[in-house]
């Protein structure tokens, strides 16, 4: 006679809770109920096999009075299985935050470490690194001005009053000295040598070509001649009072003219545009020569 | 007054009485029919208004073969039908009744005699 599936769990439930009790008896007690139920159902076959089976209570309920009856500790309800994985979920999410702490500790020790003898900061195992004059870098990449070389002076201006400035990429602004000295603050990027300005047949000389990138404040000594050579830039003149020729690639050239002085432009941009300049014809004018091939110059 | 204070006391000592009554009407209904399996003992308990849940006389059953007072017995009463466990009462079932209603009787006269309406007059 074919055993029901429901009855046949319900009666391996009961056999595991009997766990206590020889396995002789536990057999005796699951052959006992199943032929209690089998009976329940003979005699009014109308109840189902659940109704027969919830009156007789869980396999659990059933086995714990066994074994009560028999002086033994009842056995403790299984854990239900969402709370199982709820609890190995726990635990697991717990294990790989504490994995990841640990690898956080291990990577950023020490947290903070004081260099007084190189004037460093360090924190995070070198994550962050301040250096004494407060540049801020983060994992090896400068958050200062990203700049490798700084170097200032002053020279002064030659007789005929001729300067070369060269340069490949940069950024480059200029105003009026006031005395007879050229003063130069650089910062650049790339391994050149520091400039220095040089004599040469066009006039004493400025290379920062070497330079993949520079950013220069300039100031220069009124009655220079300055011819200016660059491939990508831009370019700030802030009241010049001193003479230009440019020669640019691409970038932006912006001219801020001083309202006292008066100007004869000459300004050339192969595609890009020009704003109005007023050129004057007056004998004391400064030429200011630009040519650009690409870009815009720009009255400030 | 004190009613609500009374009622779990008076479901434990109704839970005391009950367990040692029932022991007895079990042992009595087997001793009257000789052998009886669980569900016709189940059945002829409720006949005579002893309501009780088979997951309660089934362990009951087991405790009292172990300690010696029931034998048990299985037997397939036709070819169609399933196994039944039939219990019977051992020497000492018999034995152990015979104390046990001596006793009862006992509370019972006890009970009947306190419980009487005093007729002499105070």
């Amino acid at each position: 006679m074919p055993v029901d599936p429901q009855l046949e769990n319900y009666l391996s439930a009961l056999e595991r809770a009997l766990k206590p009790l020889p396995v002789s008896e536990r057999a005796d007690i699951v052959t006992e109920m199943k032929s209690h139920v089998l009976s329940a159902l003979d005699r009014d076959p109308s109840q189902g096999l659940s109704s027969v089976l919830s009156a007789l209570g869980t396999p659990e309920v059933v086995a714990n009075r066994y074994l009560i009856e028999r002086g033994k500790a009842p056995v403790k309800p299984p854990i239900s299985p969402i709370v199982k994985w709820l609890v190995v979920g726990c635990l697991g999410t717990f294990a790989l935050f504490l994995i990841f702490v640990g690898a956080l500790v291990w990577k950023f020790h020490p947290l903070l470490q004081v260099d007084e003898k190189n004037d460093h900061v360090k924190m995070f195992g070198g994550l962050i690194d301040i250096d004494g004059k407060k540049n801020l870098s983060v994992a090896r990449y400068n958050f200062g001005d990203g700049w490798a070389k700084k170097f200032v002076g002053k020279a002064d201006l030659p007789a005929d009053g001729k300067l070369v400035i060269q340069f490949s990429n940069g950024n480059l602004s200029f105003d009026s000295a006031e005395g007879n000295s050229i003063d130069w603050d650089c910062k650049a990027s790339g391994n050149a040598a520091t400039p220095e300005w040089t004599k040469s047949d066009a006039g004493f000389k400025f290379d920062l070509s070497g330079f993949s990138g520079v950013n220069c404040k300039l100031s220069i000594p009124k009655s220079a001649h300055l011819k200016l050579t660059g491939a990508n830039g831009k370019i700030a003149l802030d009241e010049p009072h001193f003479e230009l020729d440019a020669d640019l690639s691409n970038g932006q050239v912006t001219i801020d003219p001083d309202e006292d002085q008066a100007y004869h432009y000459a300004l050339s941009v192969g595609n890009g545009n020009v704003d109005n300049f007023v050129s004057s014809d007056k004998s004391d004018a400064l030429a200011l020569k630009v040519r650009l091939q690409n870009g815009s110059i720009r009255h400030e | 007054m004190y009613a609500a204070e009374m009622a779990p006391a008076n479901d434990n000592w109704r839970t005391q009485i009950r367990k040692g009554y029932l022991e007895l009407c079990i042992l009595l209904l087997i001793r009257q029919h000789g052998r009886l399996y669980g569900f016709d003992l189940l059945e002829r308990l409720a006949q005579t208004g002893l309501e009780i849940k088979e997951g309660t006389l089934y362990p009951l059953l087991n405790r009292m073969t172990t300690d010696g007072v029931l034998s048990s017995l299985w037997e397939t009463e036709n070819l169609k039908g399933h196994p039944r466990k039939f219990y019977s009462l051992t020497k000492s079932g018999n034995a152990l009744l015979d104390e046990m209603a001596h006793e009862f009787e006992q509370l019972v006269s006890v009970f009947q005699t306190l419980s009487r309406p005093e007729r002499k007059g105070s």
